[in-house]
């Protein structure tokens, strides 16, 4: 899978922080992400739920939320944002080398690391974006 | 709120059943009749329903192990490593374009067939060819344009056909009985139902079995085996719902889905397939790629050929639909993690749809199609899905005593009952099926089109793809290089 290195819940709001910039930047993922608008929650399932985080226990571990308002990425949430539209469950390492580009968020999924819950639609749109940003 | 576990029994149960009902079964169904007898051809059924049920309790162990959307080929991974797990994908590639092509092209023969019934002007002079053009390119623009048939219309159209079948197969047993006809009997074809069938032999091909009217109904041991094999062709399918384990309500779900699904389908087709040899004989069925519209016009006329016809349309809507959708995107996926070109990874800027991969599947199956409308030979096509299904659901079993013995304490929700005996007889059972879908009467191409097909796959997955893979690491890691590392 990842390699092993651990990733703390700070470094993973740094990579995905960044993802937002890279996003903000790329003409090709802005006219992708045109007339959407989800609540994309990212969960690291190795990483503890805050127990004072209303809904991060129930998304299986700690939880940030990318926030697509309207064709944009509105900000990058270190919390659960209701309501849900779309789940990504990873290990954090996982998740840190997707959104860094190292990983094949493909790869990972087929080999059971990656969990996707959303329409298929949605699941398209998103590994489309991934993909672009890093292409 | 949730996007989790929303998937019920219900669902599920129509999800699994909705694939395998399609058009292209009846004149699979007809070649199990023409190999194990007519009078038998319920019981090669049911022993068929039987051993997929088996099958569906290692796929709802594995499952439930590793309840992820990648199905089948993470279950091979884990056990034999990725080469073989690339291996099993692009046979399911191969078996989406085998089933595609024999579906395709036997609505078209079920649309040239009604509409040269009902005489319209102009339709019904357009050929079959152009028909499959039409259905595949149909099926192609709406999954181009992402529309998906909603989750609970297809329950809808799933039990509707069903229920049809069923009202059908009753009424047709009724009135089997009440001109005391024999069951399974197939001699007493009635006059219109024989001119049809007359009509069949000149523009269908031979069944699956190779079946003509001169050479139906094979019968004995060997015979009856070879329609079980035959009959593995109804249930394809029934196992790709296993992907969505990870969205329903509870675990257990799934492995109660699975048989519900598969018994249904069984007592569908053995009742159906019983009363078309009651009404038809089995050499005539056996002849057309159309078997249950002449059944249909057998049993009640142009009437019964229309209510027939809808009811295909209704199974090739479901289940081409259903499987384009899922096909191109497994192709997708694997281009995405690098296991096919990346070029079949491109996706519609506007439809978000895998436009690459359905373009490609269309390409292909389209060919095929055509291959088959020239050359007649559908059977061919399903008789390879048949052949590779079995070789599946025979390496899925042997992954589940695999994964036992190398990983024994891993967390196992659900058990397939019966310790080492369900899975061990389940793999000696599809791999004698898949055997015996290679013997006479099967056209003799069946077998070495299959042998290509598997020696492709795997040298595709031993040389081609640590190529791909050594190409696209290099692009990624140049794309990563200027990346802040957290």
């Amino acid at each position: 899978m990842t390699g092993g290195a651990s990733v703390t819940p700070e470094e993973l709001t740094a990579i995905l922080e960044d993802f937002k910039a890279r996003a903000d930047g790329n003409r090709l993922v802005q006219k992708m992400l045109k007339e959407w608008t989800r609540n994309i929650h990212i969960t690291a399932t190795d990483l503890s739920a805050r127990p004072e985080v209303a809904g991060e226990a129930a998304a299986g571990g700690r939880t940030w939320t990318i926030v697509v308002d309207n064709g944009r990425i509105a900000r990058v949430a270190p919390e659960p944002v209701e309501p849900r539209d779309v789940h990504i469950q990873a290990p954090a390492a996982a998740l840190a080398g997707i959104f860094r580009g190292e990983l094949n968020p493909a790869r990972e999924f087929a080999a059971g690391n990656l969990k996707f819950f959303g329409s298929s639609k949605d699941e398209m749109r998103l590994d489309a974006v991934i993909d672009y940003i890093w292409e | 709120m949730g996007l989790r576990r929303s998937l019920r029994l219900r669902t599920l149960v129509a999800a699994s059943a909705g694939l395998a009902l399609a058009s292209s079964v009846y004149p699979a169904a007809v070649s199990a009749a023409a190999a194990a007898g007519g009078r038998w051809v319920w019981l090669a059924i049911a022993v068929a329903g039987a051993f997929c049920v088996m099958a569906s309790a290692n796929f709802a162990e594995l499952s439930a192990m590793y309840p992820t959307a990648g199905g089948v080929q993470v279950y091979v991974r884990h056990a034999f490593g990725e080469r073989l797990a690339v291996t099993v994908s692009l046979l399911y590639v191969c078996l989406a374009w085998a089933a595609g092509a024999a579906e395709a092209y036997v609505f078209a023969s079920v649309l040239e067939r009604i509409f040269a019934a009902t005489r319209l002007p102009v339709i019904s002079a357009i050929p079959v060819e152009v028909w499959v053009l039409v259905v595949i390119s149909f099926f192609f623009f709406i999954n181009l344009r992402g529309i998906e048939t909603a989750g609970r219309t297809q329950d809808i159209m799933t039990y509707v056909m069903f229920f049809l079948i069923f009202a059908l197969s009753v009424w047709a047993v009724a009135v089997a009985l009440a001109r005391g006809l024999p069951l399974g009997g197939g001699g007493a074809a009635t006059a219109a139902g024989a001119v049809t069938a007359a009509g069949a032999l000149t523009t269908g091909g031979a069944g699956p079995g190779g079946a003509s009217a001169a050479t139906a109904s094979t019968g004995g041991v060997a015979g009856f085996i070879q329609g079980i094999a035959y009959s593995v062709y109804l249930f394809i399918g029934f196992e790709w719902v296993t992907p969505l384990a990870e969205e329903t309500t509870d675990i257990k779900v799934l492995p109660r889905a699975m048989p519900i699904a598969v018994v249904l389908l069984a007592l569908s087709y053995a009742v159906w397939t019983t009363v078309m040899v009651t009404f038809v004989p089995v050499g005539v069925l056996a002849s057309s790629p159309t078997p249950h519209l002449i059944f249909g016009e057998a049993l009640a006329g142009p009437a019964g050929l229309v209510l027939v016809g809808v009811i295909s349309a209704l199974a090739t809507f479901t289940s081409f639909n259903a499987g384009m959708m899922g096909n191109s995107r497994l192709v997708y996926g694997m281009a995405r993690e690098g296991t096919l070109p990346k070029a079949l990874s491109k996706i519609h800027l506007t439809y978000f749809s895998p436009w690459a991969a359905l373009t490609f599947m269309f390409i292909v199956e389209l060919l095929l199609a055509l291959v088959l409308t020239l050359t007649r030979s559908f059977n061919i096509a399903i008789l390879m899905a048949a052949a590779i299904e079995c070789v599946i659901y025979f390496l899925v079993a042997v992954v589940t005593i695999k994964l036992r013995r190398t990983n024994p304490d891993a967390e196992r929700p659900y058990r397939a009952p019966g310790g080492w005996v369900l899975p061990a007889v389940t793999a000696v059972v599809f791999a004698l099926l898949a055997l015996a879908v290679f013997f006479p009467p099967s056209p003799l191409l069946v077998g070495p089109v299959f042998a290509l097909a598997l020696v492709l796959s795997y040298l595709y997955a031993r040389f081609a793809v640590p190529w791909i893979r050594a190409r696209s690491g290099k692009a990624s890691v140049s794309a990563a290089r200027a990346v802040p590392k957290g």
